[in-house]
Parts: C-alpha cells; structure tokens; sequence
C-alpha cells in the first residue's frame, strides 16, 4: 500500500469522561488487537492530537466536558496530519440531529447508545476497515 | 392452540421432528435448535415461555446451557426448563435438578407424560406471574442488557460491573452538589452522562430520574431537581442490593 506516516499504526485514541464505558470501549478495542490510548475528556484528546497523529482509529463522546466530541473532530478535519483519521461517534443523545450533526462534522461511523458488546464490535470493524481503504 | 411458546433443543434431527410433532398435537408452537449455544441465541431473541433440553448435545450440552440461562436471568426471571434424557437413572435427575432445570422427562417422550409436565410447570408459573408481578416495581436492572454490554468474559465483567459501582457514588454526590449550587449545565453534564451509562448497561432504575435531571439541567429549570436526585441515589442503592444478590445466586451455582 502506499505507506504513510500512521497507516500501519494499531493505536486507537478513545476519549470519554464516563469511566464505566471507557473501560467497556477499551476492553473491546484491545480484544480486537489494538492499543488504546485514553482520554478523559475532550480536552486531552485535543493536546493529545497536537503533537501525535499516529493513530488508526478514534472513537469520542460527543457529550464530553470542556471541548466536546464535535469540537475535536473539526479541529481534526482542518489538520492535515489529522483529516484520513476515522472518527467513530458514540453518543446516548436520542434525537436524529445528532447523527447529522456528527457526520456534518467529519464523523466516519456513528453508534448510538445504549449499544452491546457485540454491536460496539461490529462498529469498531467498520472503522478500522475504513482506515484501510483510506489509506 | 395454547399461547405459550416452547424452544426445543435437541441434536438428533428425528427426535426433534416427532417432538415438535407431539408438541403440536398438545397444541403449542415451538420452535427448534440443534446445540445448548442455539439455545442461548434464541432465548436472547424470543421470550421463551418453557425450554425442553436434551442434555446430551453437541458444542454445549443442556446442563451447561441450563447453568448459563440460570446466570443469566438472575432473580428476575425463571424460564422453565425440563431436562429429556435417554438414561433413566435417579443420578441424572439430581444432576439436572443441580444445573437448575424443573422437571425430567425420559426419552423416547410419551405424549401423555410431556403433557403431564407441561400442564404442572405452566400452572406454577401463571401463579407465580400472577403473585410476583407487580407492574408498579419492575426489577431495578435489566439483566439481559447487563450481560449483553458488559460481555462474557466473567473477569471482564466483574471489573466494569466493580467500576460502575465505586464511580456512580461520586457521580450522584457531583450531582447533588450541582443541583444545591443551582449550576444547571453541570447538572445537564453529569446526569446525561449517568443516564447515558445507566441505561447502556441495564442500570434501569436509575434511567428515569437522570433522564428528568437532564432535561431540568438543559432546560435550566431546577425546581424538584433536589428530589430527583436523592431519588436517584436511592435507585442507586435498589440497584446494588438487586446486583449483589444475583451475583451471589450465580455464585451459588
């Protein structure tokens, strides 16, 4: 393939305030072979991004305190460095507009909760895959 | 046609063919798999309303599959199970009865013995319907989903299980900070997180007075958010002792 910089990589930010669904997320994430790399809030996610763009995959809140998923994904999709990064959407927010607004922002996949195991699983492939065939 | 719903699981195509037969006859629907994995599937899908086991299958056997059931449905449900066994022995028995299965029948199944059974454990579960149904108190936690989102793997789940427990404490006590400091979008923040995780895994007790917190906090109209936050705390405690007492029942097995 024609490798750059963060193609082969197998690390996967997940940012989320909550500890209970952070832990379920990165229980899945790394059954499934990656790394992950936590975030408490949107904030952290954000430094994180400033200085390491060596990710396959992240997955956000969007309802998260001081800088909310949305926010991080703008601001992803206005670096260069960052803009081929899937972005998985993960949000308890009933109402469709949400969706929307994910996708408006540059989210690549969207899961709603309350989600499964087993349905997380299947979302988390097809961001993943994703990275592949952008890259 | 009798409006209860059987799951048959049973490996051996012709039994299965003139079980389903006999069943029809008694007048029940039925439906069938091949392994106790099948079983476990279908039982996440359809609301069983009786399980007849064979306890000899291949991948996972009717008293694993039993045990399973079991653990999954905790307190708050007991679909019944009857064993079907070729060994007639008094040994068998006790050991489906250990797995948690009701009733035994012998194989081949005589109609009348199968009907027999069903007709006994049908009566005792409308009774027990009847007694412990209370529409105004559903179960604090909805155990289906618990599992289903916190996984299989038992050391897994004990640690999220764990985590949820020691965190929401910390979370309620934010919460009531919040409401007491009247700062409507810290309440918004931390109930919808709270009721988001509540609800993603099973918590369901907990869901409705969060759920109301968070409209209050986006709202910002906290007038009664006092209220729904001590009552959230005390959903807290139904949730714990509701958890507690299941782990312990699955302990037991």
């Amino acid at each position: 393939m024609f490798s750059k910089r963060g193609d082969s990589s197998l690390r996967v930010l997940v940012a989320d305030d909550d500890p209970v669904i952070r832990r379920l997320i990165t229980g899945i994430v790394e059954r499934e072979g990656y790394t992950a790399v936590i975030a408490e809030d949107g904030r952290v996610a954000y430094r994180i991004l400033q200085t390491d763009a060596d990710f396959c995959g992240a997955i956000f809140d969007m309802m998260m305190p001081n800088l909310n998923g949305l926010e991080v994904i703008r601001y992803m999709r206005t670096e260069k460095r960052l803009m081929r990064i899937p972005v998985m959407m993960v949000t308890s927010e009933q109402d469709l507009k949400f969706t929307a607004a994910s996708f408006a922002a540059g989210a690549t996949v969207f899961l709603p909760k309350p989600f499964t195991a087993a349905q997380f699983q299947l979302t988390f492939r097809m961001l993943v895959a994703e990275r592949r065939v952008a890259a | 046609m009798s409006d209860k719903l059987i799951l048959l699981a049973e490996d051996n195509i012709v039994n299965q063919k003139v079980a389903l037969r006999q069943l029809l006859k008694l007048g029940y629907r039925a439906d069938a798999v091949a392994n106790g994995c099948d079983a476990l599937e279908a039982m996440t899908r359809v609301r069983y309303d009786l399980v007849l086991m064979d306890c000899q299958m291949p991948e996972m056997d009717g008293y694993k599959a039993t045990v399973e059931i079991r653990r999954r449905e905790g307190t708050s449900m007991h679909t019944p199970i009857v064993a079907m066994t070729a060994n007639a022995l008094q040994g068998d028995r006790d050991k489906c009865i250990a797995a948690g299965m009701d009733d035994y029948i012998s194989k081949p199944v005589r109609p009348e013995e199968l009907q027999r059974v069903l007709d006994g454990l049908f009566a005792k579960s409308n009774n027990q319907a009847s007694q412990v149904s209370d529409p105004q108190t559903p179960p604090p936690v909805d155990l289906n989903r618990l599992y289903l989102a916190l996984g299989d793997d038992p050391e897994e789940f004990q640690e999220i299980l764990d985590l949820f427990l020691d965190h929401m404490p910390v979370s309620l006590e934010k919460l009531r900070l919040a409401v007491e400091a009247g700062d409507a979008s810290e309440v918004h923040l931390i109930a919808h997180n709270g009721g988001g995780t509540s609800a993603n895994c099973g918590m369901t007790a907990m869901v409705t007075p969060l759920r109301e917190l968070e409209r209050m906090g986006r709202e910002k109209q906290l007038s009664g958010a006092a209220a729904l936050s001590a009552q959230a705390c005390l959903e807290f405690e139904r949730v714990k002792l509701f958890l507690a007492e299941h782990l312990q029942t699955v302990a037991a097995q």
